[in-house]
């Protein structure tokens, strides 16, 4: 069988170029489908049961209707677009789905549904063309109000919060210990307000395109921080806001250039060719000077090595559906400290490897 | 592609106003308000002189009825409020949630 001859299908899921999205919004929209299959949302599509809307009541005259319909819009959307079927729509039919499900419900409110359905509805607004500033403002909008509401909370300005939270809810033992080092509600109080500067400051800088990189590494790190100190993940929204930093990978026009050296890596080629499902790529094997073992042309800037691999990765598709894949696996095959000590420390290392791309100056609009 | 980027603009402004709403509400559902309260809770729920179970109360609220409660606690009246006045009209429940905000000192909240 010609696997190229499905591959290059339209309809080939592990495809995003070809469709009115962006690949990386693409990507994150089915992402963030399959985050929720996976995560078991289809268990809570049910009839309404105490509503937001007292009017989806009269659902439950004819039981089994919201419910089921419901369910075959999820799951009929959410195939249509891995399947790269009209895809903003089914995004859009997608998003709005999963906001009448938390509609129909308050005991399965959640925000980690909630910012699902929020970035479905928007990235089906957004065109090919578009710069995703739906979603950077949608971003924006999370972290204020996740900001005022810590601000206009004495508990969170005296750390009451956050010392009740992390040694009497969670007893994390790396806080008791080190809050018994230090003064009184010293590090409870610390924190608090690191968490405040840091919501309020991420959501005006999403705001400015050229702290994109910053931001996208302040949450990237906000986030981890308290997953490592607390090995808690807020239902799934450390996965959601994960997936969402997507949006912020610069969309490259042109193919990316990918040029392994033939004396030392002969036979790589032919297997990153066969998984250049998106045409992004073309590989190469010769031989390159100077001890190098890989080099990635972008749009006439040239990167060796290391500083190549990891732009290769963060413009590569496969990369970030491997990761979700690696983290479903790890998920499933382990529990509790073993589960959270092997994802934590995957993700610290993947942090470190990306880390240069930080600090490094901007090479044009690369990173 | 003006009205979808109208309709995008809309929809987030109407999320600006659920924010700003929820400073003149207790309850706090779509303002993106996660863990800005922490609150240990225990609800009992007695109807014709007999105590519900936990699994019971569980069943019949579709919400946990003793542990931590990760958003507002007044997240929790409303669903119980809701309920009983709707689905569990004539039960006449007696509704009592013992509860501490944060870690602070025990309090008491009736079904009125």
């Amino acid at each position: 069988m010609d696997f190229k001859v499905i591959t290059s299908s339209p309809f080939f899921p592990l495809g995003f170029v070809n469709t009115s999205m962006r690949p990386n919004v693409l990507l994150m929209c089915k992402l963030v489908f399959l985050l929720l299959v996976f995560h078991g949302f289809y268990a809570i599509i049910n009839d309404p049961y105490i509503p937001f809307i007292s009017y989806l009541d009269k659902f439950n005259d004819f039981p089994n209707v919201y419910k089921n319909t419901l369910r075959t819009l999820f799951f009929t959307s959410g195939i249509f677009m891995l399947f790269n079927f009209k895809v903003r729509y089914m995004s859009f039919v997608l998003g709005l789905t999963i906001a009448f499900v938390l509609l129909a419900s308050k005991p399965n409110f959640a925000n980690h549904y909630f910012i699902c359905a929020c970035i479905l509805i928007l990235a089906s607004l957004i065109d090919k063309k578009q710069t995703p500033w739906l979603l950077f403002m949608q971003i924006s909008i999370l972290y204020f109000g996740a900001a005022i509401n810590k601000m206009l909370q004495v508990d969170w300005w005296n750390g009451q919060f956050m010392h009740n939270w992390l040694a009497n809810a969670r007893e994390t033992h790396v806080y008791i210990y080190m809050s018994d080092l230090l003064p009184e509600m010293w590090l409870a109080k610390l924190l608090s307000w690191v968490a405040m500067l840091v919501e309020i400051s991420i959501a005006v800088l999403v705001l400015f395109k050229k702290k994109h990189r910053l931001v996208t590494w302040m949450i990237l790190l906000f986030h981890t921080f308290l997953y490592t100190l607390t090995a808690f993940r807020f239902g799934h929204f450390y996965e959601d806001i994960l997936i969402i930093l997507l949006i912020f990978i610069n969309h490259i026009p042109g193919i990316i250039r990918v040029s392994f050296n033939k004396l030392k890596e002969p036979f790589v080629t032919k297997l990153f060719s066969f998984l250049n499902f998106n045409d992004t790529f073309s590989f190469e094997n010769r031989v390159l000077k100077n001890n190098k073992w890989l080099e990635v042309e972008i749009k006439n800037t040239t990167v060796s090595n290391w500083d190549a691999l990891r732009l290769f990765l963060l413009y590569n598709t496969n990369f970030y559906i491997f990761l979700f894949l690696l983290d479903l696996l790890i998920r499933y095959l382990f529990n509790g400290f073993l589960m959270n000590f092997i994802h934590i420390s995957l993700i610290w290392i993947t942090i470190l490897f990306f880390l240069p791309l930080l600090l490094k100056k901007r090479k044009g609009q690369l990173i | 592609m003006k009205i979808r980027y109208f309709l995008g603009i809309t929809f987030l402004l109407f999320q600006v106003l659920l924010i700003i709403y929820a400073r003149f509400v207790p309850e706090r559902f779509f303002c993106w308000a996660p863990y800005d309260q922490h609150t240990q809770m225990e609800v009992e729920v007695v109807i014709n002189n007999k105590k519900l179970t936990k699994k019971e109360i569980q069943e019949r609220y579709h919400y946990r009825s003793i542990g931590w409660e990760k958003r507002s606690i007044n997240n929790v009246f409303d669903i119980i409020k809701q309920y009983e006045s709707t689905y569990g009209l004539n039960d006449n429940a007696k509704v009592v949630v013992k509860y501490s905000i944060n870690g602070q000192k025990q309090q008491i909240w009736t079904l009125k």
